[in-house]
């Protein structure tokens, strides 16, 4: 028993290493801290192996890798630099604009980059990981409901800011 | 409208929620743009994912999963 779940750790944490460094990459915003992180969550995961019930693998690790980020964060009090944004709701007015592909295409990940790290990672883990709203609630540790109202806020703000960049082309 | 909206652009609604949030946005020009520019926006986050992962990294993180897997496996039979 004790072989078979060892071998079935090295195949999921392998198979998911692609996933986890692009969630701590948007977590961090910068590509060292993210291999380090993915590093320390690969072998934090691996000595909790024996007790994880193997619900939801890939939500485990990345509560692990979030749970890491926030000691890295308190530790060395160091936080990704986030840009400040408005939040347009009270104007509305670029609301129902319509978006043209090309704007989309080219900005996307940079305005993702830009939004408060609740957000953004609400985001990156429904939108860019195709989690379902579960499996992201229990890699955030927060409920269903809490989950999809920061993705809807998280989309609106995305919008919003693809939006003022399409106006600003115009 | 705008949590149904949200429901149907990502595919996680089903049955009577999606149906209406469709057949409200088929005579809504307003939510048809939301639910256009939504459906725009996921798609090319599902299809592009970002930040395109650092080969490099993935080898040495595979590495460390590898040499993990060969220390405990070593404890166990030791």
């Amino acid at each position: 028993m004790g072989i078979y779940r060892k071998a079935s750790f090295e195949a999921v944490a392998v198979a998911e290493i692609p996933v986890l460094y692009r969630v701590a990459r948007r977590l961090t915003l910068n590509d060292a801290w993210a291999e380090d992180l993915v590093g320390q969550t690969l072998l934090q995961a691996a000595k909790a192996w024996e007790s994880f019930d193997g619900q939801f693998p890939r939500s485990w690790l990345i509560r692990i890798l979030q749970n890491a980020y926030r000691h890295d964060v308190r530790r060395a009090n160091r936080r990704p630099k986030e840009v400040a944004i408005e939040d347009h709701d009270a104007q509305g007015e670029d609301l129902w604009q319509e978006l043209s592909g090309r704007i989309i295409e080219a900005h996307i990940y940079e305005e993702l980059d830009k939004l408060p790290e609740e957000y953004r990672l609400a985001v990156s883990l429904c939108d860019v990981e195709e989690l379902s709203y579960e499996e992201a609630g229990e890699a955030m540790g927060i409920p269903t409901g809490t989950v999809k109202s920061r993705l809807f806020r998280g989309r609106r703000l995305l919008r919003q800011r693809l939006a003022t960049i399409q106006l600003g082309a115009e | 409208m705008e949590g149904l909206l949200n429901r149907a652009a990502d595919g996680s609604s089903k049955g009577l929620a999606r149906w209406y949030a469709l057949a409200h946005a088929a005579h809504c020009s307003g939510c048809k743009k939301f639910l256009d520019n939504l459906t725009r926006m996921i798609e090319q986050m599902r299809r592009e994912k970002q930040p395109p992962v650092d080969q490099g990294a993935v080898d040495r993180l595979t590495a460390l999963v590898r040499e993990v897997g060969a220390v405990e496996s070593a404890t166990e039979q030791g």
